[in-house]
């Protein structure tokens, strides 16, 4: 029963009919560039699935006959995908992986600058149109990265049949989060993420980007890519969790083919912003966009970041109405998934409004304002308001600790006790820690608690209130169990 | 023979976008759902389904027949979510792994009233159980298909699924009680 209510359930969770239309467009386009030198290898690796894939449909007519469970179950299926997998870039020719090349000079600034890389001669079979590496002017690396193998991306870009392919050299270090594909009509150094993006890879191994006359650009000056316009195209690496971008050389490429009909990319704008404090409050206004493609605004701000920009910085307010053109945020207001959670009366915030437009959602910032919260900061969680609970000693029976714990003196706005356990912090709270049960029951006192093998546990109980919309953990003691 | 040869091409990628539509079409909300289970938050599924897809063009010639593409399609979108949560990206997303409750999910709030119950209950439970329980009640699959699937063993598939039916019993009791 409860397999059938879940699907039912699920039913209502689909993609949306712009989404999946933008996804084609660049499934149709990724599928365009496929060389045909790369086919003819991809044939013989077909033909070698062709026989182990029959011999497991052999193999499973003598069962129940579904060769789809068989995927899971029957070994060697998966991994010959994954060994074939190496093989799949798009790109005709793999460029070698080249030695650093972020070369730590004296820059005044600490900074270094960025030595364009010699492209090795086995480079793309496409003929380069330009490929002159134009000197990057901005600081793009920290010092660290040559000391780490950091390296920028050698970057190669050239017009193909009505497309400009970008290619550059794969790197292999494994701090490495992604490549962002950028390009740029006006800076002749464009990175990420100054620059917005074209394309965001993860996956180290993909070489090479096509980009079509028409395709749409988050952020940056591009808009739309226009036949007949010149751009400079570069890859900006991403390294590490602090997200360091380091970016490639840049090469300047004509988009082939005709100009995109203005009917096609007008009024898609970027929005202009003003934000102003009121009271309690500031208020974000824009200017109304009049363009059919517009999905909505997105209102967003960050702390940090100067030029804030819809997904990268979340957003405070999602609206799908074109004629609403301000927003107010309030001291306290809470925000989704920026540098920080909730607005505080004192402190400064960069506001922004990104448009949003087309199915493919093209992203376009608007300018960037500067302006503080006012008010009192919001009141620190008043923990001392919200009951701990005690964590009595764990019994440890063979493998079991049983946990047993106080009951939260006050109920209202109850929500969870949250069992935590870490092996490695001795403090262990929710939800830094994550957590092994939870209850909602406020007289739900034990649980059986089952640690995965020899060793220290530190457990501790957070008891998790709701107050007027801020969610307040408030954790217990905390207790040890050894597993010998 | 130039001609022809660009006609032939031409009709290849022709039936080739035909088939990719078609799997679009027939695929998409399946691979949208499961990387929804994983990260509960539209836009990030909404990534994860681009990614799978456009990996799945890459590959498309090697899949042969369609129950190989829908279980490839499974196969990669599990190891996606993870590739895409594992490392720099979460820090960007809050604490998605991390966080277990309702009024954390990074679903907007229209999102959450229109979602039933149950979805609440699943995705309410942590993601290492979530998944497992979308596996095996949205794709029925067994728990030894799961354990492969995921690289985990069968023992503990087993117990993070009955873990995952116990926490949304208290959730769900009408639902649970034939379970």
């Amino acid at each position: 029963m409860f397999d059938s209510k879940y699907k039912e359930a699920l039913e209502n969770m689909k993609l949306r009919d712009s989404f999946k239309a933008g996804l084609l467009t660049k499934m149709k386009n990724a599928k365009k560039t496929s060389a045909p030198g790369r086919r003819l290898v991809l044939a013989v690796v077909a033909g070698v699935l062709v026989v182990s894939t029959s011999v497991a449909l052999a193999a499973n007519a003598a069962t129940d006959g579904r060769l789809f469970r068989s995927m899971f179950v029957g070994n060697g299926y998966f991994q010959t995908q994954t060994t074939a997998g190496s093989s799949s870039a798009v790109t005709p020719a793999e460029v070698p992986t080249v030695t650093p090349t972020v070369t730590p000079t004296a820059a005044p600034a600490g900074k270094p600058t960025l030595t364009p890389t010699d492209v090795p001669e086995a480079t793309p079979a496409v003929p380069a149109v330009t490929a002159a590496a134009a000197p990057t002017s901005k600081p793009a690396a920290q010092p660290t990265a040559a000391l780490t193998g950091r390296t920028a991306p050698s970057v190669s870009a050239n017009a193909g049949n009505d497309c400009v392919v970008v290619s550059w050299n794969k790197i292999t270090n494994t701090d490495l989060v992604g490549y962002k594909v950028v390009a740029s009509g006006s800076d002749s150094a464009p990175m990420y993420s100054e620059n917005g993006y074209y394309a965001w890879i993860t996956d180290a191994g993909t070489t090479s980007c096509t980009i079509h006359n028409g395709d749409g650009y988050t952020g940056g000056d591009v808009g739309t890519f226009s036949g007949g316009t010149s751009y400079y195209f570069s890859v900006t690496a991403i390294y590490g969790d602090e997200w360091q971008k380091i970016a490639g050389n840049a090469v300047q490429v004509t988009m082939p083919g005709d100009p995109v009909p203005l009917s096609d990319a007008v009024g898609r704008i970027a929005p202009s912003v003003n934000a102003v404090p009121g009271d309690n409050c500031v208020v974000v206004t824009w200017n109304r966009i009049d363009s059919a493609d517009l999905v909505g605004y997105k209102v967003v701000a960050s702390i940090q970041d100067s030029t804030p920009v819809y997904s990268e910085n979340g957003y405070y307010k999602w609206i799908t109405d074109a004629d609403t053109t301000s927003c107010t945020i309030y001291n306290g207001d809470s925000y989704t998934s920026g540098d920080f959670g909730q607005f505080t009366g004192g402190q400064a915030y960069y506001f922004s409004v990104t448009a949003i437009y087309g199915s493919e959602w093209q992203k376009i910032a608007g300018n960037t304002v500067q302006a503080v919260m006012p008010g009192a900061a919001a009141a620190p969680d008043p923990e001392g308001t919200y009951p701990a609970v005690t964590l009595n000693d764990p019994a440890l029976s063979g493998t079991t600790a049983a946990l047993s714990w106080s009951r939260t003196t006050d109920t209202t706005g109850f929500n969870f006790y949250k069992v935590v356990v870490s092996t490695t912090d001795d403090t262990p709270v929710y939800p830094e820690n994550g957590y092994v049960y939870y209850t909602t029951n406020p007289d739900e006192l034990t649980y059986s608690y089952v640690p995965g093998g020899s060793g220290t546990y530190y457990i501790s109980i957070t008891a998790v209130y709701t107050a007027n919309g801020t969610t307040h953990y408030i954790p217990s003691n905390v207790k040890t169990v050894v597993i010998p | 023979m130039k001609d022809l040869h660009k006609r032939e091409e031409t009709a290849r990628l022709q039936d080739q976008n035909e088939y990719l539509t078609y799997l679009v079409e027939t695929y998409g909300d399946m691979v949208y759902r499961l990387a929804l289970a994983r990260v509960r938050n539209p836009h990030d599924a909404e990534d994860i389904v681009q990614q799978v897809f456009l990996k799945l063009v890459k590959n498309i010639d090697r899949l042969e027949t369609e129950e190989h593409v829908k279980a490839w399609l499974i196969k990669v979108t599990v190891n996606e979510g993870k590739s895409l949560f594992s490392s720099a990206w979460k820090r960007h997303t809050a604490s998605i792994e991390e966080s277990g409750e309702a009024d954390e999910l990074s679903l907007e709030p229209q999102d959450i009233r229109e979602t039933s119950d149950i979805l609440q209950a699943v995705f309410r439970l942590p993601e290492r159980y979530r998944v497992v329980v979308h596996l095996y009640y949205y794709h029925d699959l067994s728990t030894e298909e799961i354990a492969k699937l995921l690289g985990r063993s069968n023992h503990t598939v087993r117990s993070q699924l009955s873990r995952g039916r116990e926490k949304m019993r208290r959730d769900l009791k009408e639902v649970f009680e034939d379970v």
